[in-house]
């Protein structure tokens, strides 16, 4: 596994090959550093909100059961507006970025250090063959508020070239989080291991 | 808006979808169709062409009523076209799937007329509905009912499940004639990368292609216009 740099990542996105990477909208080159690439903050989010449930369940098959969706309220800024993220909230994003991953490469997605310091912390990863916006779980650590703009460079990503290839789609047709262009909550309770367990 | 002390210089029009269609904006060519008949009651073209070209009278019909059905229908017309001239072939595959069949009622004609009309402006053969829009349009100092959307090739793009880069904003409406051609082509199995995902993974997934390509037209055009 090589860690990707600078060169290699602009010869990689430069490149017709459909076996490249594609992420779009590039919109400044210097977004690619020596061994990252800068994302930029969606402009769809899914904020955590309280309901009348006192919890969410992922292995409630009973009649009763409350969509997992019901407990985010979704919300759409455009680039350049502002979004809050009040401390201890949970809020489901997408990178600005569409992402095309070759099938030989594998991505980590963290949170640049100047919104770490911030109490934002991002950490994601991402299979080799992905296709979609990158999902960015944001949550504010810290003790304020925090002002986010829409557009805005807040997370960083790694590429590691593998030595083998990854078949994203055709491993696992049934793949939750393929192609999604906005933020999805949790389909933890598709998990096929919970109705073994139930 | 008077009351709320706000001064529009342009007319609002209110067009609902449901929200189930909010992120699927293959369906949103059914927008053209209703934008077509504020277009049409705005500038009373179809009343136009009642004036120019009046129905035939039935025996025993009354003329009132013959007169409003032929209005209705004509109405319907007029916003087809107009809808396909954005959206080509994307509201012909809109309407052949969501009203397949649909016979003639009061308000509306068989789809199967409207689908032969939207097929003769889109291959630019003779039509008397057509023209009789078109006639309407010229005394009105409208401009005519011709295609108003520019191609563009999605399928190498979306094969790879990519969206596609859009440079004009004629490809915005181009996007949705190309986009039903290409749902098509992935239903029919006959995209090879395509082939392990399931039909409603893969509509969803054309519709959302659809949706970033737009929207990264639009990111762009607010990034490059935006002074630093």
């Amino acid at each position: 596994m090589q860690l990707l740099n600078r060169d290699s990542l602009l010869e990689s996105l430069h490149s017709d090959d459909n076996e490249s990477l594609f992420l779009e909208p590039l919109l400044d080159e210097s977004q690619v550093g020596n061994v990252t690439i800068d994302l930029r903050l969606g402009y769809d989010f899914l904020v955590s909100v309280l309901t009348r449930k006192p919890l969410i369940s992922v292995a409630d098959n009973s009649s009763q059961k409350r969509g997992i969706r019901s407990y985010f309220q979704e919300t759409r800024r455009e680039i350049g507006e502002r979004f809050v993220l009040y401390p201890s909230q949970l809020v489901v994003t997408t990178t600005l970025e569409y992402l095309a991953l070759p099938s030989n490469y594998y991505v980590d997605v963290l949170s640049r250090s100047s919104y770490t310091r911030l109490g934002i912390h991002v950490n994601t990863m991402v299979q080799p063959g992905f296709r979609g916006c990158i999902p960015l779980e944001l949550f504010n650590h810290g003790n304020n508020a925090v002002e986010l703009v829409v557009g805005s460079r807040i997370s960083q990503a790694r590429f590691f070239e593998l030595d083998s290839e990854g078949k994203y789609i055709k491993e696992s047709p049934k793949r939750k989080y393929y192609g999604d262009v906005r933020p999805t909550v949790s389909k933890a309770d598709m998990d096929p291991e919970l109705f073994r367990l139930s | 808006m008077q009351a709320l002390g706000i001064d529009l210089k342009i007319e609002l029009a209110h067009i609902s979808l449901p929200a189930l269609y909010r992120h699927k904006p293959l369906y949103h060519v059914a927008l053209y169709h209703e934008l077509g008949h504020f277009i049409d009651t705005h500038y009373k073209i179809t009343e136009t062409t009642l004036l120019q070209h009046p129905p035939p009278t039935q025996t025993g019909v009354d003329p009132a009523v013959i007169q409003q059905v032929e209005l209705r229908h004509r109405m319907e017309f007029f916003a087809d076209l107009f809808a396909a001239s954005y959206t080509g072939e994307g509201i012909y595959k809109f309407l052949e799937n969501f009203a397949p069949g649909q016979p003639a009622s009061p308000t509306h004609p068989a789809t199967d007329i409207r689908l032969r009309n939207i097929n003769k402006f889109l291959n630019g053969k003779a039509n008397n509905i057509l023209s009789v829009f078109q006639a309407a349009l010229k005394v009105r100092s409208l401009p005519e009912l011709v295609s108003r959307f520019e191609s563009l090739d999605i399928e190498i793009p979306f094969a790879e499940i990519r969206p596609v880069n859009i440079v004009s904003p004629n490809q915005i409406h181009g996007i949705l004639d190309a986009g039903w051609t290409f749902l098509g082509q992935v239903i029919g199995n006959r995209i090879e990368q395509w082939k392990d995902l399931d039909g409603l993974q893969a509509e969803r997934i054309v519709n959302d292609l659809i949706e970033k390509s737009v929207r990264n037209w639009m990111i762009i055009e607010k990034w490059n216009n935006a002074t630093a």
